[in-house]
């Protein structure tokens, strides 16, 4: 209450400056040491006009999407001692006395079939607006329009492009013998909205996301020998591009989107090949008589890293795109496998076993050291989100294959599962246009 | 040793030499040994001094005959006669100590030659032996080094049967390799020619089809555009008119309320300044007492400093120039303090604030309460977030524990840094 | 930890897959266009599933499913991350082989199988390096290569659905199917 009144203070500041003999000293104080801590912030449940009522409240869907970046911790929505929808409503010194760093206030307006979505950010502290936008949506397009506001939000408050608009392709399986069914799925970020693509009762294995986001390749047993297929998202058209003798597997879309790494061993052995998808002609990469395999592409093309099991055991080693000397990446562990470079460029994720487990490791390129994002014991299929802020894995919870995911910087680590099935090989999009 | 011996023959010779030389030196560390422990064992040295009394008493003869001259001839006869048996028995003894004396250097040189034939014959034989023993060794070694070669020899051309072998099977499985390949690849051609012929009409055919089904398609699509535009068309107009309206309304009390909120802010406003002219009266009055108060703890200050030259004079305005020692260990004191006090405040975003930094300029009251207005980012870090973690870090940190009494005036403005 | 609910699975579509055998490790085509399938609402048909009617189908037992038969040993078991065959089953490999040098029209499929440990990809890996170590052995002893194909499942068909050891060991497998 003092401090509501002595908002007014603002006049004796001036005061303090004419005085002659008060404005005195200037003390620097360097503050440094603080805690890594996610930031308070209020996301006030969207107000709703027009009619009817909205099935998904936006505000709960930006608060779930920013508490899984691990950066923000929104208020519960009991501990709102109001709640504005309006520009006009708002008291930032009610949000102030909550100890909220931020406030995020918004309303949907129903007009016909399509809705209106509209928000604002505040910064408590100096009482600015920091950023507001309106979108338009259908009833199945809510959700959307939310994270693309979680996202704005993200990247207004953070300077990092936020990922909750993103999507997760996996690989679901039901049922066991004659009864298995495995299918491609494809689901926004927070798991909401899965859409089967492709369904079979042989294994469907190594989704990968095209640079664009536009097509998935994965590998298919439906020929009842592993295939590699390209298929377009939008249409359901797809291609088989690999179904040579051997296998056929590990497929990757360099950064261009116009050649696909993958593994193939017609030669007698598995090697990495790389294929361009324009003129089919098809490059090896790597010869050894120890298996080379999982492929994936430096994000500016100009090298891979793969598994290869040449030292004895698996471990990461890279190879230039256009072919060449092959040198070491991983030394720690006796099984280092599926290695998938960040998109900054600036660290390798991988399956690593420690002491009998596998957990995720993430190994700092330039300063050569690694440090494990996973508790296992069975961790496996790093996929980094497009901001390279988290990787995706799939992992075990009470016997059962789940999603997990954990912050790069050791915040938030969160499960996503899926009804009873059995969830693996999670592949992160590219960011959506 | 006999390795030694066959490497290097001179060590034969050197050896021999060194054994003879040990030998001679055996012999005669004898003789010096013995002379000089006892000298009765040898019987030679005795019959010498033997040799020497006769001699002796001759001589005293000899003296006494010389001193009687009477019996000097007899004597000179008798010692001739007595000289001559002397010479013939001494002769006789000469003669058998000789003899005895080369019968006895004899024994001694056959002994020494009999001892030097055994030794050498000992020599002989072990150099025979060892000649034997080296001749033996080397032939074992030779007839090993034979084995050996022979058995590498045998390893030599197994392994360069079995690599001609190995090289004639991979030739052989390259061979067939390569024609299984080159078959293969005929086979993969042709079935490659096949299946592209094949694709190639499929795809021709699928896109007569798709050709045909696409112009069908668009004619369809391009009525049911028109109709849709049409229809469109209307709702447009129809909602043109009616957002028109709704514009107007909206206008309407969109004016109202903004007139209501002007009122409203207007009376606000008005209640605000004259909150704030009553506050800032207030300050003013309570800025005055201080400076009342200050100068007069400066003229007792001054007071006192008339009476103690010494100590250094307190300037008020000198932006902590003019601080004394201990003032300027309180300055630093509640500076640590303040600083504590904000650092527990300071959580900043995981993950994104490497390198940040963000600089804040406010003032505060004396109750260490941050003035409102005071607040001035001089310097932004970039990232919204980290500047409002600092700026809450400040907020949340009131009221500051700034020192009371003349020291405050230190404390009035201050430059906050943060960094991680 | 935050657990998102994931809602059910939607409609499920099944993919009708055209042209779908290929003549494994020797017809090499390197890629085919398939019809758009897996479209929302395009599914343009249902998987086939055929029943036998009840006695009319009895068929040859071929003599690898006599219990009493050598042959009916049809299993490779290996060490973890190891394509290498254990001394112990070169009879049972020889004994197909022989079996194969005289029927020559009989043709057998060698699937590799890992267990679940290690990534999926290098396990597919693996499981091709196994079969095809049984199939090394089987040409060396007189089989020709086209009664031999070769698949690696990884670890995508465990024969034991456990996560232990006692499970693991029966997975690292090569199954010789008739």
């Amino acid at each position: 209450m003092t401090r509501s009144i002595s908002s007014l203070l603002i006049l004796c500041a001036f005061l303090a400056v004419l005085l002659p003999g008060t404005a005195l000293a200037r003390l620097n104080i360097e503050i440094t040491g603080g805690v890594e801590a996610a930031q308070p912030i209020a996301v006030v449940p969207f107000g709703f006009a027009g009619g009817g009522s909205a099935s998904v409240d936006p505000g709960a869907v930006i608060a779930a999407d920013l508490a899984r970046t691990g950066r923000f911790a929104p208020m519960p929505t009991r501990d709102m001692l109001d709640q504005p929808t309006s520009h006009e409503e708002v008291d930032l010194r009610d949000w102030r006395l909550l100890d909220m760093n931020n406030l995020v206030i918004g309303q949907v307006v129903r007009e016909g079939a399509r809705y209106r979505i509209s928000f604002i950010l505040y910064d408590v502290f100096r009482g600015e607006r920091l950023a507001g936008a309106t979108l338009t949506a259908t009833a199945a397009g809510l959700r959307n329009a939310a994270h693309r506001i979680a996202d704005q939000i993200h990247e207004t408050l953070t300077g990092i492009p936020g990922v909750a608009a993103t999507r997760i392709a996996y690989i679901s399986a039901t049922g066991r013998g004659e009864n298995a069914r495995v299918t491609l799925q494809v689901a926004d970020a927070d798991g909401y909205n899965p859409q089967v693509i492709v369904s079979s009762t042989e294994p469907i294995m190594s989704p990968a996301w095209s640079p664009d986001g536009r097509r998935i390749a994965y590998v298919s047993f439906e020929s009842r020998r592993p295939a590699i297929y390209v298929q377009e998202l939008a249409s359901g058209r797809r291609e088989r591009v690999a179904s040579y003798p051997g296998i056929n597997s590990s497929p990757a879309f360099s950064p261009d989107g116009r050649r696909l790494a993958m593994t193939l061993s017609k030669d007698g052995n598995p090697e990495i090949y790389v294929l361009d998808l324009d003129s089919r002609a098809l490059t090896r990469l790597t010869d050894h008589f120890a298996i080379d395999t999982e492929p994936a592409w430096s994000p500016d093309g100009s090298h891979l890293v793969f598994t290869s099991g040449r030292g004895g055991n698996p471990q990461i080693y890279r190879v230039p795109a256009s072919g060449g000397a092959v040198s070491r990446v991983s030394f720690e562990g006796d099984y280092n496998a599926s290695p998938v470079y960040a998109p900054d460029g600036r660290s390798i994720a991988m399956a690593r076993r420690i002491n009998g487990a596998f957990r995720i490791a993430l190994l700092d390129v330039e300063r050569g050291f690694s440090r494990l994002l996973s508790r296992g014991p069975l961790d496996e299929s790093p996929s980094f989100a497009p901001n390279s802020s988290m990787v995706i894995y799939a992992t075990t919870h009470g016997g059962r294959a789940v999603l997990a995911a954990a912050a790069v910087d050791g915040g938030a680590n969160q499960r996503l599962t899926q009804g009873t099935d059995q969830v693996r090989e999670p592949a992160w999009s590219p960011m959506v246009q | 040793m006999l390795q030694i011996l066959r490497r290097d023959p001179g060590a034969l010779y050197w050896s021999l030499g060194l054994h003879l030389l040990f030998a001679l030196l055996l012999f005669v560390g004898v003789r010096f040994t013995q002379d000089a422990s006892n000298g009765g064992d040898r019987p030679r040295v005795v019959q010498a001094s033997v040799l020497g009394d006769p001699a002796l008493s001759a001589r005293v003869q000899e003296v006494r005959e010389r001193l009687d001259p009477e019996a000097r001839a007899e004597a000179e006869r008798r010692a001739a006669e007595e000289a001559a048996r002397l010479e013939a028995e001494r002769r006789a003894a000469a003669e058998a100590a000789r003899r005895e004396a080369e019968r006895q250097a004899a024994a001694a040189r056959a002994e020494a030659e009999r001892r030097a034939a055994e030794e050498a014959a000992r020599r002989e034989a072990e150099r025979r032996a060892a000649e034997e023993a080296a001749r033996r060794e080397a032939e074992r070694q030779a007839a090993a080094a034979r084995a050996e070669a022979e058995r590498q020899a045998a390893a030599a051309r197994a392994e360069a049967e079995r690599r001609a072998a190995e090289e004639a099977a991979r030739r052989e499985a390259e061979r067939r390799a390569a024609a299984e390949a080159a078959r293969r690849e005929a086979e993969r051609q042709a079935a490659a020619a096949r299946a592209e012929a094949e694709r190639r009409a499929a795809e021709e055919a699928a896109r007569r089809e798709a050709e045909r089904r696409a112009a069908a398609e668009a004619a369809r699509r391009e009525a049911e555009r028109q109709a849709a535009a049409a229809r469109a068309e209307a709702e447009r107009r129809a909602a043109e008119e009616a957002a028109r309206r709704e514009a107007e309304r909206r206008a309407a009390e969109e004016a109202a309320r903004r007139e209501a909120e002007r009122q409203a802010a207007a009376a606000r406003q008005e209640r605000i300044e004259r909150e704030a002219e009553q506050m800032a009266e207030l300050e003013r009055q309570r800025f005055e007492d201080e400076i009342a108060r200050e100068a007069e703890r400066l003229e007792a200050e001054a007071a006192e400093t008339e009476t103690a030259r010494r100590s250094p004079p307190v300037v008020a305005g000198g932006g902590g120039g003019g601080l004394s020692s201990a003032e300027q260990r309180q300055v630093d004191y509640y500076k640590g303090v303040i600083g504590d006090r904000v650092r527990q405040h300071f959580a900043y975003p995981p993950g994104m604030s490497e390198g940040l930094s963000v600089e804040f300029e406010v003032r505060v009251t004396s109750a260490g309460y941050i003035v409102p207005g005071s607040v001035a980012m001089q310097r932004s870090s970039g990232t919204p977030a980290f500047d409002q973690a600092a700026l809450a870090a400040l907020w949340r940190a009131e009221p500051l524990p700034v020192p009371s009494g003349a020291l405050f005036d230190q404390f009035r403005e201050f430059t906050f840094t943060f960094r991680p | 930890m935050r657990i998102h609910p994931w809602s059910l699975l939607p409609g499920v579509l099944l993919l009708v897959l055209a042209g779908c055998s290929t003549t494994p490790r020797q017809g090499a085509d390197g890629a085919a266009v398939d019809g758009a399938t897996g479209t929302p609402g395009g599914g343009a048909g249902a998987e086939v599933s055929t029943a036998g009617i009840d006695g009319e189908d009895a068929r040859y037992a071929g003599p690898w499913e006599d219990p009493a038969n050598p042959l009916s040993k049809r299993v490779i078991y290996f060490g973890y991350d190891n394509a290498e065959i254990a001394p112990e089953y070169v009879a049972l490999i020889r004994t197909h082989a022989r079996y194969l040098g005289t029927h020559p029209q009989v043709r057998v499929t060698l699937e590799g199988h890992t267990d679940e440990r290690g990534t999926r990809e290098y396990n597919l890996a693996l499981s091709d390096q196994r079969a095809d170590s049984v199939r090394r052995v089987m040409l060396a002893e007189g089989v020709r290569a086209d009664q031999l194909e070769v698949i690696g499942y990884g670890e995508e068909r465990p024969a034991s659905p456990g996560q232990s050891e006692s499970s693991w060991r029966l997975n690292r497998r090569v199954v010789i199917e008739y």
